[in-house]
């Protein structure tokens, strides 16, 4: 890495040494360039042939349609799940609420398949509940899927809630409006932006999730990733795999395009 | 705050205790107590022993975990580096915006998509890598510039630029300010891409069932291949073993984004 | 309907934040908590409002113990430091959140958040939002919404810290009417500003380190500060330590004339605006305008003061005592018309101007810890820094107060 040619670059006012820039700014782009955009274009093209034969099979739209039906069942009722516990974390506290909100954090960054494993344990046919039946249904998928999302919530609502000042819930106390009235006039109007971006990366991290439908491997429960995955890898159907893919792409990009629309100049909220 | 009385209070502390535990919780402790047991036929699990511990921690298993934490550190180091420089190139230049964009599209696309184009594009010419460890590193790597490049930007965000100012004033060269300045004040926020990279990494499935070839089996698709067997007790222990690593090389790098802070 | 506070504690963990504090305010009564911050003034008020359980203690409204009730079904108006106006409702809807959480029909509601808002000055608001206001303006929105439900207490948190000195004037102005219109409740207004405090409040309550220091109504506690504590911290008083000899009080060797001393009262206390500077020239003047038996001595008096500027301190202080007393004395006889006082000789060390007047800060000479600080009207000739001067004390401004830390 060539110090005097990044630094060239490091005042962005400076007009001097122009050519420099080019060299500091460029590499990572044309890594992702390489690594990422090309692909992806490579996938479409690839896709071309078996477009037709995909699109109108009643595989992919069974699959399109579970996929968003899950997708959004998640995310509904992780919002009310995240919801429910970043308000009592962020406003009854109790000893050691911080070292809740800290496991939350820690759960961000575990794999989602481990909950899909435990749920063999748990609801399968010789594990705890003995709910065989219920782990190959797609509610299997998402109770997994909010277990596993509702930390992706809690974040951004807790951190908008401890911006929240606590004496506006105070006065609004103070003139005659119980919890509940407090919570939905007051809170949550003002934890909104909060709301929609964990609500908005679960719904496209919902949509994308491959790990935990690729453990309960349920049978009634094919999702588009999980399509992509069994047309590319288990049956070498390159084409049909990218035409899917290709689906997927435009469905995520569009959602995530449409969430930083909507969230504006927060983008950093959605990382 | 919100609710007044004691009674009020325990009433929700009670529901908390119930969503949090049986929802968020309760998944997480159960592979950890599967992976211990020798059976579960009923509430709690019974015949306690090592043995699937043992098996998670030998032959296969063990070489899965050793190519896990190649993989983690290659594709995640690479990942900090670029997702930093990219981050710092990008922010207040009138590239910012397609930057941002070009990074956010692996998180924005299902990894198994992601998995899928590399697999696309690097099974012919004019680079030929499928069948090699480089295509689940560069897999990784993919994924994981997305991260660090989020966490970096994020930071570039709430640095106040007269420090960077400042420097320059002082008569420091754009070099010497880009290393004495703003790379240290950032160390915080990079040491934190890397635990999150290292720990994605470790248990990242989608891209890497995609790509592996049989020589580089990560953890995640061993436990998988455990579990197909139906071998669901040894995979718990070997999850455990999984979660027991990233933790441990979280906490690590969070010492040292500690002593980082420190200074 | 009075609000009463018995051996009220309160304890955030392991900080004590409020220590047994006892206060009444009446109906018709405005009490102000005027102490630094931490002195547990906001949560004296936080406990009323009930915002925050005390540890130990009752906390009464109109006779009924209220320690218990949430803060929903006290029924008290609070305004906070801030405001905490709701961002996301408008000015009318913020004015009006009180009413319909007490689900009053419409028509009522919007009736009275008029009212309210013609009472504060803000009735063309109505549609904005609180951010679209000035904080004066905010400010009155929150006065409008706490007294909106109709409030027999109001609890005043720091209502005039987050606005600038000018409008802060105004605003005090402002809170005074409102006194006047709405007579028959009891405010509690906490404050860490004297000024606000003397112009608002009936009785002061001065708090300090978690607990009540004195509380008396406002012009007694001002002319005759029961503490040291609260003369220093209401009107920044100077105190100078006193020696009390055969029923005389004396001041770094200077008589006062016809102050008799007190048990347990070692500090003079004495305002600032109270105290005269003289040069030293015309001490001896004075002092030369008396008959010629003392002329000599007074002499001597200046040319110890003439030693005082050369920095013989201690010499020229005992001197000067001589002659202050001489002079004192001299005028006493022959001039009815020159008031009783203590003149202490000193040198400037600090000045400030303050624009309508100057803050001149002296050293007494024989007091070496002792600092004394003088307003100085403007059009008064402010001495330089280092000139040395006579301060003169008029007996009548002067009171003793006890010494210790309460």
């Amino acid at each position: 890495m060539a110090v005097e040619a990044l630094g060239a670059t490091v005042v962005v006012s400076t007009p001097r040494r122009r050519d420099g820039r080019w060299l500091w700014v460029l590499p990572p782009l044309v890594l992702i360039g390489v690594l990422v955009v090309y692909p992806l274009v490579l996938v479409a093209i690839e896709s071309i042939p078996a477009w037709g034969d995909v699109v109108g099979s009643a595989e992919f739209r069974d699959a399109l349609v579970r996929t968003v039906q899950i997708a959004v069942s998640s995310t509904v009722g992780c919002l009310v799940v995240g919801t429910f516990l970043a308000v009592v974390i962020s406003f009854v506290p109790f000893p050691g609420a911080r070292v809740v909100a800290g496991l939350v954090d820690t759960m961000l960054a575990l794999p989602s398949f481990l909950v899909a494993l435990s749920f063999t344990f748990i609801y399968g046919t010789t594990g705890i509940l003995r709910a065989g039946g219920f782990l190959t249904s797609p509610w299997a998928v998402v109770l997994a899927e909010v277990t596993f999302y509702t930390p992706f919530v809690m974040r951004p609502l807790l951190a908008a809630m401890s911006r929240l000042p606590r004496a506006q819930l105070d006065v609004a106390a103070s003139l005659g409006a119980g919890p509940w009235r407090v919570l939905r006039q007051v809170v949550l109007p003002e934890v909104r932006p909060a709301l929609v971006a964990g609500g908005g990366l679960t719904l496209l991290l919902t949509l994308n999730e491959f790990g935990i439908v690729l453990f309960l491997g349920a049978k009634g429960t094919t999702t588009l990733p999980m399509l992509v995955h069994t047309k590319g890898i288990v049956m070498f159907d390159y084409p049909g795999a990218c035409a899917i893919a290709v689906v997927q792409i435009a469905l995520s990009l569009g959602l995530y395009a449409v969430l930083r629309m909507a969230l504006g100049g927060r983008r950093a909220r959605l990382d | 705050m919100l609710v007044w009385t004691r009674s009020g209070k325990a009433i929700v502390w009670t529901a908390f205790a119930v969503v949090f535990g049986l929802l968020v919780l309760l998944p997480f402790l159960v592979v950890i107590a599967a992976a211990f047991a020798g059976s579960w036929n009923g509430v709690l699990p019974s015949d306690l022993t090592g043995e699937h511990l043992r098996q998670a921690l030998s032959g296969d298993e063990l070489a899965s975990l050793s190519v896990s934490l190649q993989t983690a550190f290659m594709g995640g180091l690479l990942a900090v580096l670029f997702g930093t420089w990219g981050a710092m190139a990008a922010h207040g230049s009138r590239f910012a915006r397609a930057a941002d964009a070009m990074h956010h599209l692996p998180i924005a696309v299902p990894s198994v998509v992601v998995g899928l184009g590399l697999l696309v594009a690097f099974s012919r010419q004019p680079v030929l890598l499928n069948g090699t460890k480089w295509i689940v590193v560069i897999a990784h790597l993919v994924l994981m510039v997305a991260f660090s490049y989020g966490t970096v930007a994020a930071a570039l965000q709430r640095v106040d630029p007269s420090y960077a100012d400042v420097a320059a004033s002082l008569g420091a060269s754009p070099a010497r300010v880009l290393w004495r300045v703003r790379l240290p004040m950032l160390l915080p926020a990079i040491s934190s891409a890397a635990g999150l990279s290292v720990a994605l990494s470790m248990g990242e499935v989608g891209a890497t069932i995609m790509v592996y070839p049989a020589s580089w089996r990560t953890l995640p698709v061993s436990i998988f291949a455990l579990t197909d067997r139906g071998q669901t007790f040894v995979a718990a222990a070997e999850a455990v073993v999984l979660l027991a690593t990233t933790v441990v090389l979280v906490l690590i790098l969070d010492r040292l984004r500690g002593r980082a802070a420190e200074r | 309907m009075t609000v009463q506070l018995e051996d009220v504690t309160v304890h955030f963990g392991r900080t004590c934040a409020l220590e047994g504090f006892d206060l009444s305010v009446a109906a018709r009564e405005t009490v102000a908590l005027l102490g630094p911050s931490g002195s547990g003034k906001s949560t004296a008020l936080k406990a009323v409002a009930g915002f925050v359980r005390p540890t130990r203690g009752r906390i009464r409204l109109g006779g009924n113990d209220v320690t218990d009730l949430p803060p929903a079904r006290r029924g008290i108006g609070v305004v906070v430091q801030q405001y905490a106006l709701f961002p996301h409702l408008r000015v009318a809807d913020n004015v009006a959140f009180g009413l319909r959480a007490a689900r009053k029909p419409k028509a009522e509601v919007t009736r009275r958040v008029g009212e309210m808002l013609e009472m504060v000055g803000m009735a063309s608001y109505g549609r904005r939002f609180p951010r679209e206001l000035s904080g004066g303006q905010q400010q009155r929105v929150a006065i409008a919404r706490a007294l909106a439900i109709q409030p027999s207490v109001l609890l005043l948190d720091e209502p005039l810290a987050a606005l600038d000195a000018q409008l802060r004037a105004d605003m005090l102005g402002e809170l005074q009417k409102l006194r006047r219109e709405v007579p028959e409740i009891a405010i509690v207004y906490v404050t860490h500003d004297q000024s606000e405090a003397l112009a608002l409040a009936d009785r002061i309550a001065v708090m300090r380190d978690a607990r009540l220091v004195d509380i008396a109504p406002a012009a007694e506690l001002y002319a005759a500060p029961p503490s040291a504590f609260t003369a220093s911290f209401l009107g920044g008083a100077n105190l100078l330590p006193v020696a009390m000899d055969e029923g005389g009080v004396t001041v770094a060797g200077a008589v006062i004339p016809g102050l008799k001393p007190e048990e347990g009262k070692s500090l003079l206390c004495i305002r600032p605006h109270a105290i005269r500077l003289e040069p030293p020239a015309a001490a001896s003047a004075a002092a030369a305008g008396g008959e010629g038996v003392l002329g000599s001595e007074a002499l001597g008096g200046a040319g110890a003061l003439g030693g005082a500027e050369l920095g013989g301190a201690e010499l020229g202080s005992e001197a000067l005592g001589g002659a202050a007393m001489g002079g004192a004395g001299a005028r006493g006889a022959v001039e009815d018309a020159v008031e009783d006082a203590v003149r202490l000789v000193g040198r400037v060390v600090a000045a400030q101007w303050r624009g309508a007047s100057s803050q001149v800060t002296c050293l007494v000479d024989g007091l070496a810890e002792v600092s004394v600080r003088v307003d100085v009207p403007a059009g008064r000739r402010v001495p330089e820094f280092g000139a040395g001067v006579v301060m003169v004390l008029p007996v009548e401004a002067c009171s003793l107060v006890p010494a210790g830390v309460g």
